[in-house]
């Protein structure tokens, strides 16, 4: 597997919390939530690309809202490709960070 | 519709649109829509809007950073593709750098020197709120525009007018001779100022105090040339240097010698004072004698300030005609010329210039454009294959962009070598001292950059669209003949080219014929074989050793005629004050000029008496008798005007003695002949010998000696007359020459592209030759067949470069009171000699493809 950035790992693990009502901004709500500040519309569409260029998401057109001045909101979903990286990601990360307790910081 | 739908910014969605398309852009404008609706509420419309736009702009930096490796990695490609497909055509490519390099150095040389005409003056600290103060004096029938103004002027001025900060007269003192110890010479660049001059004109200073160099009224700065010419490595301050053998000045200041781009040129400077010792009048409101310049306060408008000094003379001098008005130093140099002040100026050169410069370009590009599209067959088959394996038409037009500009850019790296083997011929031309690190200044790098840019989109632009609309099915099916393609356009370029030459032709031959019209007009004197002499300066020193010397010469062998004249004939006059006759004032109608000559001066110039005679020496000195010309006889009336009485000043009255014949009292090409008055005198500025044609040489040596023996003091300097009088027209020459470069130039990378695309035609047309004379057509058959679509191209630029040439030129030689006039025959010629030169060209390529072997060419059918 190649690793992914920081940002497209944050994206994909959003994608997959939000579970079918992924779409651009509710993604962008659910990233700032996590990590605590505000995320930049601009920031988004590049890792976003990016993975449904490399298979882990794929893109299809919901509903028009009118809130989107009528507009078709693209959904995004994790692919088993997708939902496989994530697992990995954690099981690096464990392994990264094993052994290494909370007050070692302090 | 919603109405809120409206309310997002409609070039932000303007934005989107321009980098995104289908889904992609349907995605991000509902995501920036709502996002934007959701912000509104908190932050107001104008903050998300500014919002939303940062973030767009952010959204493309972080896209083009993505795209930015694989774009390189594309781009490495072009460019190897690009140097085979040029190392594969070798005589295309060969041609097209040629003509592209050609065409870049002709560009930069020319810009660089329009650069340098456009930098005049402006190198002074004030130079923006700097004028000239300048006049204008009206005639019943004619208004003189005139640089000179009264002497008392600029004190008025300074005095009355507290917007002035500084106001400052400068005169010429003319040829004057100048020594220390044993080095002597004549000084033709001798500046009169005053004290301020310094302050106000930022002329670097080596040595010296600018603001009181001038204060002693017999200082002198001089420049550094002049320093090393008189004094060599010593220290020039302090030193001595003696004019005309009576006044002495001191050394005060050492500048820096004068930038070319300044419109005042000079060696060196003394006070103003000394113009008054010269003999002229400098508290007369009715002689204008010195230039003036002002600095102006920044704030006034000197358009509203030229409107409160307009009638300033008449306050003090009732009588004059004198109307002022002011000229901004930055354009004193482009929009007036000295020695004919009512001219445009150089603004008329630098514009037709920069005009060519980049008409030369132009003509390049096409070379370029057309070889590209010509040899499109060539390249078809990698076009489809690339479109097959995916690559946009964005791509396409990408690889032949990048190709061109490989191209435009190996080009200029040849421009450089180019410009550094005709610099010196370049400079010999605009009289310029332009050497290589010119063009390495801030703003030549830009416009070296733009240029090359320019060069490379607009020649690759129509190469790239062109070939990148190729559908590959196409391409891979036909098995050739895509040239056929764009071929109108092709013929359209080639008929831009051939137009441009011809119109070039037209104009360097017709602007030749009138250079040769001025030179050698009818001037009514003989300049032939007439030496020039100058002494400096009329007094009674000078008289003595003219007398001397024309006794010593006159009987000499080779010398036909001696005679001296106060003024020179290729400037010939000063202005009259005061002419009366029969109670009429004669100069308020129009201006009329006076000079004083000697015994045998109509003799020696040989212009021919009309009516009465001319001075001779047995009638005594003549005090009183006047000879005038043609053109005031007619002012004067009808009837003999011999005997009659004119009044000239309070104090003269003369008789008239004799009419000549009207003459050229300057340089043919400013104006008609005007009014004129001639005296006998004995103060004189200029001898005049007429020598035999035989052995001048000799003759020379002999009046060399002869004024070696009477004036050892005085540096034995001379001219020939008719070479002066060629000197006039230096500037017109010029432009015929640098026209006449431009054409040549033009023409050959016309010819260059005329050449390949003669060649391409003949080699796409083999089989159809090969199948004609198997038929039985002939070699002159297939040369006409071949040479006629060039004829009709030759018949078309005709036709466009005719009324264009013709146009151009009625309004040059509109400047020219003497004018040739624009023959028709001169038109015809310039076409058929474009008509040879084509025909010429590509017939070595059409000769080649009528007298092959049609077997050869039809074996593999």
């Amino acid at each position: 597997m190649r690793l992914l950035s920081r940002s497209e790992e944050y994206v994909l693990l959003a994608v997959w919390r939000l579970q079918g009502n992924a779409y651009t901004l509710s993604i962008l709500d659910q990233i700032s939530e996590v990590t605590g500040y505000q995320w930049q519309i601009g920031a988004i569409y590049v890792p976003l690309e990016k993975l449904r260029k490399k298979g882990y998401l794929k893109k299809k057109k919901g509903d028009p809202t009118p809130e989107r001045g009528g507009r078709s909101k693209f959904l995004y979903e994790l692919t088993d490709l997708g939902r496989k990286a994530l697992r990995e990601i954690k099981e690096v990360q464990e392994t990264a960070w094993a052994g290494i307790s909370k007050i070692t910081f302090d | 519709m919603c109405p809120e739908i409206r309310q997002f910014p409609r070039c932000l969605k303007r934005l989107l649109r321009l980098f995104y398309s289908g889904d992609a852009c349907q995605e991000k404008l509902g995501d920036f829509e709502e996002y934007y609706r959701a912000k509104i509420k908190i932050r107001g419309k104008f903050q998300t809007s500014l919002w939303c736009f940062f973030q767009m702009i952010r959204l493309l930096i972080s896209e083009s950073e993505l795209s930015f490796y694989w774009s390189c990695a594309m781009f490495k490609n072009y460019v190897i593709i690009a140097f085979r497909s040029l190392k594969r055509h070798k005589i295309y490519s060969f041609i097209t750098i040629t003509g592209l390099t050609l065409g870049m150095a002709v560009f930069l040389l020319t810009t660089v020197w329009v650069l340098h005409e456009l930098s005049f003056d402006r190198f002074h600290e004030n130079a923006s709120s700097i004028y000239r103060v300048s006049e204008k004096r009206y005639f019943p029938d004619q208004v003189q525009l005139n640089f000179r103004t009264p002497g008392p002027l600029s004190h008025r001025l300074k005095e009355d007018f507290p917007e002035i900060h500084k106001s400052v007269r400068v005169a010429m003192t003319g040829e004057r001779v100048l020594q220390s110890g044993q080095k002597k010479f004549y000084e033709d660049w001798i500046l009169t100022v005053d004290p301020e001059f310094f302050a106000l004109f930022s002329f670097a200073f080596i040595e010296g105090d600018r603001y009181s160099a001038l204060d002693n009224p017999n200082a002198i700065v001089i420049t550094k040339q002049i320093a090393e010419k008189y004094f060599g490595k010593e220290n020039p301050i302090g030193k001595i240097l003696t004019m005309d053998g009576r006044l002495d000045f001191t050394v005060t200041g050492l500048i820096k010698d004068v930038p070319s781009n300044s419109h005042l040129q000079f060696d060196m400077v003394v006070p103003f004072d000394i113009v008054e010792k010269l003999g002229w009048e400098t508290d007369a409101w009715d002689f204008s004698m010195a230039l003036t310049y002002i600095q102006l306060d920044d704030s006034v408008d000197h358009r509203v300030f030229e409107k409160k000094i307009a009638g300033l003379v008449k306050n003090y001098d009732q009588k004059s005609n004198i109307e002022l008005y002011l000229k901004p130093l930055t354009k004193i140099y482009l929009f007036s010329s000295y020695d004919k002040p009512d001219a445009q100026g150089r603004i008329q050169y630098v514009t037709v210039f920069s005009l060519l410069g980049v008409l030369i370009l132009i003509v390049a590009c096409i070379n370029f454009m057309n070889l590209a599209t010509a040899r499109s067959e060539y390249r078809s088959r990698e076009i489809g294959m690339r479109k097959v394996i995916g690559a946009s038409k964005a791509h396409i037009i990408r690889q032949f962009l990048v190709e061109a500009m490989c191209i435009a850019f190996l080009s200029l790296l040849l421009t450089p070598l180019l410009i550094q083997i005709v610099l010196p011929g370049f400079n010999r031309i605009t009289g310029g001292t332009f050497a290589f690190p010119d063009f390495l200044s801030v703003t030549m790098i830009f416009v070296v950059l733009g240029g090359t840019l320019f060069t490379g989109i607009l020649s690759g632009s129509y190469p790239a669209f062109f070939l990148s609309s190729y559908q590959p099915v196409i391409v891979f099916k036909k098995s050739s003949s895509s040239g056929h393609r764009g071929a109108f356009l092709r013929k359209s370029l080639v008929l831009v080219q051939l137009s441009i030459s011809l119109i070039l032709l037209i104009l360097s031959a017709v602007i030749y014929g009138q250079i040769d019209f001025l030179k050698n007009k009818d001037l009514g004197l003989n300049k032939e074989h007439v030496v020039s002499i100058p002494l400096g300066i009329a007094n009674e020193e000078n008289s003595q050793i003219y007398k001397r010397f024309k006794n010593e010469i006159t009987n000499a062998y080779a010398v036909e005629n001696v005679t001296a004249a106060f003024t020179h004939p290729t400037s010939f006059g000063t202005r009259a004050k005061d002419v009366v006759f029969e109670g009429k004032k004669l100069d308020e109608k129009m201006p009329i000029n006076i000079t004083s000559v000697d015994f045998d001066f109509i003799e020696t110039l040989k212009i021919q008496v009309l009516e009465g005679r001319s001075f001779a020496e047995r009638y005594g000195a003549e005090r009183n008798n006047l000879i005038i010309n043609e053109r005031l006889k007619t002012i004067l009336g009808e009837g003999s005007a011999l005997n009659k009485t004119l009044e000239i000043g309070s104090d003269y009255k003369g008789n008239i003695i004799g009419v000549v014949k009207d003459f050229h009292l300057e340089s043919v090409s400013n104006s008609q002949i005007g009014p004129l008055i001639l005296f006998l005198n004995p103060g004189i500025n200029y001898i005049f010998v007429r020598i035999h044609p035989d052995d001048v040489s000799a003759t020379l040596e002999r009046l060399e000696q002869a004024w070696m023996k009477i004036a050892p003091n005085l540096p034995f300097s001379y001219s020939f007359l008719d070479e002066e009088f060629n000197q006039l027209y230096t500037d017109v020459e010029n432009l015929g020459t640098i026209l006449r470069y431009f054409t040549i130039i033009a023409g050959f990378i016309a010819c260059l592209g005329l050449f390949a695309l003669s060649s391409f035609a003949a080699e796409r047309r083999t089989k159809e030759i090969g199948i004609r004379k198997v038929l039985g057509s002939s070699v002159g058959d297939i040369l006409i067949l071949l040479n006629k679509d060039f004829l009709e191209l030759i018949l078309i630029a005709n036709l466009i470069a005719w009324p264009i040439s013709w146009v151009l030129l009625e309004s040059w030689l509109e400047n020219f009171p003497y004018r040739v006039s624009i023959s028709l025959s001169t038109f015809a010629l310039a076409g058929l000699l474009i008509l040879f030169v084509t025909l010429a060209t590509v017939s070595f390529q059409t000769l080649k493809a009528s007298l092959a072997n049609p077997s050869r060419s039809l074996r593999y059918e």
